[in-house]
């Protein structure tokens, strides 16, 4: 053997397999590793938005994910990015703002070397405490 | 040393090296399992706005997950989900909960049956 490293396969398969998705583990193949992971809940005032900002510590822009439980107490967490039109039989009265601004550039809801930010809206007339579950990667999203 | 566990870096770096993007696997950090790979049609009947389809997971908990679409009346590509926003003509979101994966279509209504293919990737690691 030519070369060093390691590499384990899935149930079935040979280790002479060449296919990448018959692998549990490869080192000729990059792995997405969970750097944080976290949730939280966030009061979203009525008829109003709040940011919430989240210190990743990489020094680069990471892969994220985030899910977002719109409904509070509806055991259904979306994903992402998520603009229903309001009220939502799931989402409710929140949505994720990911809007352009003046300038057509994105704002509110995005990743940079520093944090995750995540903006709410809530459209109803009062308060609403929603919860939030996010995953960082510490592998490079640009 | 005064801890255990196991490292291996990708090729060309140092054991020391304390930057995760170059380490392939460490017992310092968790990566995500995978659950299942699946595919289902969603269609929605000509003058519908709306429809759902659902992934059962059987996991008794709240999973992460990936869900893509397929517009298969234009399009081979999948898109990400969630996909498009309010005021839009077509908007599709997924969301999980402890028993389904469920992905969503709200749309202005069409003269035709459009169908939907929705693909989600889902893990063993919980939201919840």
């Amino acid at each position: 053997m030519g070369d060093y490293g390691i590499k384990v396969t899935n149930p079935g398969y040979d280790i002479s397999s060449t296919e990448p998705r018959d692998y549990i583990i490869n080192s000729a193949y990059g792995t997405v590793k969970n750097a944080l992971t976290g949730s939280g809940t966030v009061t979203v005032p009525a008829s109003s938005s709040v940011t919430v900002t989240i210190a990743h510590g990489l020094s680069f822009i990471p892969l994220c994910l985030f899910y977002t439980e719109l409904s509070s107490g509806s055991g259904k967490y979306f994903l992402g990015a998520v603009r229903l039109t309001t009220p939502d039989a799931d989402a409710g009265n929140i949505y994720v703002n990911n809007s352009l601004d003046g300038d057509g550039n994105p704002i509110n809801t995005y990743v940079d070397a520093t944090n995750l930010v995540i903006s709410y809206r809530n459209v109803a007339g009062s308060d609403e405490d929603i919860d939030y579950f996010y995953v960082i990667f510490g592998d490079s999203g640009s | 040393m005064g801890d255990y566990g196991i490292k291996v870096m990708k090729e060309g770096y140092s054991i020391n090296d304390t930057d995760i993007r170059n380490i392939l696997l460490s017992s310092k950090y968790n990566m995500l399992k995978y659950h299942i790979d699946t595919t289902g049609n969603l269609t929605v009947t000509a003058g519908n706005t709306s429809g759902s389809i659902n992934f059962a997971h059987s996991l008794g908990y709240i999973p992460i997950f990936l869900a893509y679409v397929q517009h298969s009346w234009v399009e081979s590509v999948e898109r990400e989900l969630p996909f498009g926003r309010s005021p839009q003509p077509l908007i599709e979101t997924a969301y999980a909960d402890s028993t389904n994966v469920t992905c969503r279509v709200n749309m202005t209504a069409q003269p035709a049956d459009k169908t939907f293919v929705f693909r989600v990737i889902i893990f063993k690691d919980k939201i919840l």
